[in-house]
């Protein structure tokens, strides 16, 4: 075990250094809106992870995911900007953010969880329209969220004096707030990984997968469903929460617009793409979703060069894409791209 | 076999009643069930044994009638505080954790009598993986006891139906019941596996755990069984030893009636 | 004017047209216990072929009523194409896939279908021109017109067409036998395929229908407006009952009456804090308290999963 362990933190070493190359890599390649994508794509990341909670490890179908992002953001928008003229500290927001979104996930499942897999899944759809419309209709008859126009000239990230939204230098590399984004993004990426990963074989994770497999066997062996599956709902949410606190605070500016049913289906398009219930896999879907969505935007300019017009705008072939690519990925590779071992072929019997 | 002497009561049902819309599945039941013994529960189909064991483990709640555990009485406890109780059960129709491997399967089992929690496994505290490490030999343990020791890593859906039943006796085994109530465990088994079965069981009640048999398997019932109780048409219909019973006219009278 | 009078014939217009849309939801869950999330655009698509072969063919000089019959002909015909390769294309080959794997695929085909109707028609509102001015009536205080008292009686023959059909034909009694046990169903000789494939069809039909219906009302269209369309006859579905005709029709008079109502109403009740533009969410309210007090519907039964 003790062998094993040094040969991987050798390794592990080698890839944490990677990650922390790769943002001035891809600036240098690709560009910095490329650096910028990098960026979200690792907020979708946590968002991903946060939702496979829910789904992956509990088998409770949430199609209102976006909503605890939107609280997330919200929260930080509404602690940090004019908009209220509060500015409280970062780390104290962050906490807030989290707990009020575990605190909407536990109402929202509190009523709804007793109810069947396709019914949860409208419900909480109905959830995420909700929070929406109350968010674009919270500017009167007292302004809270501003309404449509959004929240504007949010606080960059800051603890103490050290603010992400300026460029500092360290041994003469220049950090923009792209890299230091990035930087802050991939810890809180990390640690959303290693709380998964544990969670996962944990006796929680167990009794997650439980409920998954068999609810009425579950309760049976003594595991409260219900307050489990709150459980899984609440730490989903706080991911989310979360994830929408460092999304609030890297736009400098939200508004309902951002957080719509799409953006709650291509979260769980990523968790399912990838392989659902996998880290690994959702991990994998998260940035293939973010990425390669990406690279149509050159499919524009490129019309243009060669038909002299725009036929299709690439944000609509883009949705056409993602919607075949739905429909053909679950044709052929219903478990996903990347999907558990253990759900799949490998049944050889090591024990024996 | 002869009559347990030491007769104290585990489980008493009083007059439990159960109606689905007009069918009434349980008629003002009572039967007792001892400590430290197996007793059998029979009756043609449909004569309200699944219901009954619902009854008893929760998953239904009686309309009337009452239930006494150990004294404490459960007829209005959720399923998972009955397995807090002390009974644990199995399915007629198999219900094993199908995608967890037989391992992780008694794992769950033993979650009612376990502690760790989120933070515990998030900051991974020396007390929960103490716990887990405690919690995988005692499974390790328990599906050895159950005759599955190397089918510990294959993942429950994949194992052969007889290894199923069983793997169901040791999840539930590793709650830590007083009492285990099993429905229809050798139901599609074989002779060999059978056999094996009533192995087990016989070893499991040595071993203190009172045992509430649901089975159609009647030389089973009559080898393994200390006393068995008979339902019919929801209806208490006789309780005595298999050797009353299979004597009893009133018994007979319904497996033929049924058997038309 | 009678404020509550009118709201009251408002919802019956707006619940008839749920219900329609209502229908095709309920059918296929009873038969596949899927949510089929293409069906509101399917409902779309109905109403903007419509709108196109009404401006084509006034265009061409044919009289109204000739024009409104054959653009909803057309309508019909593309959209049970239309639903009917969906099934064939996007679900059949899914049939014992996991559970969530339909679902996805349910939302793919939404998405492909909203796009697809993005580049033929593009994105902005599609108005139909004021071909027909229907004239109104008084009644009890109220104003209705031939229009919505057409909606309401169309809407009413299918319904009792549908529910005939399902009782009395040949092929509406394998469509119960599927919804009861699609596996003795088909032991019984019934090509459960082709019971799967006529739901969609007569659903799809049904939903163009009612997309026609929402662009003559309104007048207006849009490639996004079967989603909300879709959820609130889902709900509505859901309120009578999912799997249950009947309880679709009452669920959808009822959703449409109680959203016509309490966006009328909002604003005096809440002494002004809310407006109607809250009015999205009502459907939604209505759903989760469905669900949380009566989840098999009105008119469902309820069906425990127990060991």
């Amino acid at each position: 075990m003790t062998g094993l362990r040094y040969a991987s933190w050798s390794r592990q070493l080698l890839i944490i250094s990677a990650l922390i190359v790769a943002p001035f890599a891809i600036e240098m390649l690709l560009g910095r809106s490329w650096l910028r994508i990098t960026d979200v794509a690792l907020l979708y990341v946590m968002l991903a992870l946060g939702l496979n909670i829910v789904v992956g490890f509990a088998g409770l179908l949430d199609l209102g995911y976006i909503a605890f992002f939107a609280v997330g953001a919200y929260s930080y928008a509404l602690l940090a900007s004019p908009q209220l003229a509060i500015h409280a500290p970062v780390l104290v927001i962050i906490p807030v953010g989290a707990a009020l979104a575990a605190l909407f996930g536990i109402a929202l499942g509190a009523p709804t969880l007793r109810l069947r897999g396709d019914y949860l899944a409208i419900v909480t759809l109905g959830f995420g329209e909700i929070i929406r419309v109350l968010l674009n209709n919270l500017n009167r008859p007292i302004n809270i969220t501003n309404g449509p126009q959004g929240i504007t000239r949010i606080d960059p990230l800051h603890i103490s004096q050290f603010s992400f939204g300026h460029s500092h230098s360290l041994g003469g590399i220049t950090f923009t707030p792209l890299h230091q984004y990035y930087l802050i993004f991939l810890a809180f990426v990390l640690i959303t990984i290693l709380i998964s990963v544990r969670l996962e074989h944990s006796r929680i994770g167990r009794a997650w997968r439980a409920i998954r497999d068999d609810e009425l066997a579950a309760q049976a062996m003594g595991i409260h469903t219900r307050n489990l599956k709150l459980l899984a709902f609440a730490m989903g949410a706080s991911f989310g929460g979360v994830a929408g606190c460092l999304f609030a605070s890297f736009q400098g500016f939200i508004s309902p617009e951002s957080f719509q049913l799409i953006d709650s289906v291509m979260i769980l398009c990523m968790v399912v793409l990838g392989g659902i219930g996998h880290i690994g896999g959702v991990i994998l879907g998260a940035l293939l979703l973010t990425i390669l969505p990406e690279t149509l935007r050159y499919i524009g300019p490129l019309q243009q060069q060669i038909f002299g017009t725009v036929y299709i705008d690439p944000a609509d072939l883009r949705m056409l894409l993602f919607g075949l690519a739905l429909v053909l990925m679950m044709l052929l590779r219903p478990r996903g791209l990347w999907p558990k071992r253990q759900l799949t072929g490998q049944l050889t019997n090591r024990g024996g | 076999m002869t009559r347990i002497t030491h007769s104290t009561p585990l489980l008493e049902a009083s007059t439990l009643c159960k109606r689905f819309g007009g069918l009434t599945a349980l008629d003002g039941v009572s039967f007792t069930v001892y400590q430290g013994e197996i007793c059998g529960l029979i009756g043609p189909n449909g004569a309200g044994k699944t219901t009954l064991f619902n009854v008893i483990t929760g998953l239904y709640t009686a309309d009337s009638g009452r239930l006494l555990f150990a004294g404490q009485a459960i007829h209005h406890a959720q399923p998972y505080q009955i397995a807090q109780h002390g009974i644990a059960r199995t399915f007629q129709n198999i219900r094993l954790f199908g995608t967890m491997t037989a391992l992780e399967n008694v794992m769950v089992g033993h979650h009612a009598r376990a502690q760790s929690g989120v933070l515990g496994a998030i900051f991974n505290t020396t007390a929960t993986r103490q716990e887990e490490q405690q919690i995988r030999e005692t499974s390790q343990g328990l599906l050895t006891y159950c005759g599955l020791g190397n089918q510990a890593q294959t993942v429950a859906s994949q194992l052969p139906y007889g290894d199923q039943r069983r793997l169901e006796i040791a999840r539930a085994l590793a709650a830590q019941p007083r009492l285990l109530a099993l429905d229809e465990p050798a139901a599609g088994m074989n002779a060999t596996e059978t056999n094996t079965l009533r192995a087990l069981l016989e070893r499991i009640t040595s071993d203190g755990i009172t045992i509430l048999l649901i089975e159609h398997d009647m030389s089973l019932v009559m080898q393994v069984c200390h006393r068995v109780v008979v339902l019919d048409q929801g209806r208490h219909l006789a309780a005595g030893t298999p050797q009353e019973i299979q004597k009893n006219p009133a018994v007979i009278a319904a497996y033929l009636g049924s058997s038309v | 004017m009678d404020i509550f009078v009118q709201q009251l014939i408002n919802g019956l217009v707006l619940g008839s047209i749920y219900a329609l849309v209502a229908l095709g939801y309920t059918m296929v869950y009873g038969i596949l216990g899927l949510i089929n999330f293409a069906h509101g655009d399917v409902t779309m698509i109905g109403a903007l072929v419509s709108a196109t072969l009404i401006q084509l063919l006034h265009a061409a000089g044919l009289p109204v009523p000739v024009s409104l019959l054959l653009a909803g002909g057309g309508a019909v015909i593309v959209c049970a194409s239309l639903g009917f390769s969906i099934e064939r294309i996007a679900y059949r080959p899914l049939r014992n896939a996991p559970r969530l794997a339909p679902l996805i695929t349910a939302i793919g085909v939404s998405i492909l279908i909203q796009y697809s109707a993005a580049l033929i028609w593009g994105k902005q509102y599609i108005a139909l021109p004021a071909i027909i001015t229907p004239p109104s009536i008084e009644f009890a205080g109220a104003q209705i017109n031939h229009l919505q008292i057409a909606i309401v009686i169309l809407a009413a023959c299918i319904m009792g067409g549908l529910i005939w059909f399902i009782h009395h034909s040949r092929m509406g009694r394998a469509m119960r036998a599927t919804e009861q046990n699609p596996a003795v169903a088909s032991l019984m000789g019934v090509d459960t395929h082709a019971v799967i494939a006529m739901t969609f069809l007569l659903g799809s039909a049904i939903g163009a229908i009612a997309g026609l219906m929402v662009i003559l009302y309104y007048g207006i269209g849009h490639y996004f407006m079967g989603f909300m369309l879709g959820l609130k006859a889902f709900t509505a579905a859901v309120l009578g009952g999912i799997g249950n005709v009947g309880g679709a029709v009452i669920g959808g008079l009822l959703l449409g009456i109680i959203e016509s109502l309490a966006a009328g109403y909002i604003e005096q009740l809440s002494g002004g804090l809310f407006g109607s533009n809250y009015r999205d969410i009502f459907a939604f309210l209505v759903l989760i308290l469905v669900l949380l007090l009566r989840p098999q519907g009105l008119l469902g039964q309820r069906s425990g999963d127990r060991a």
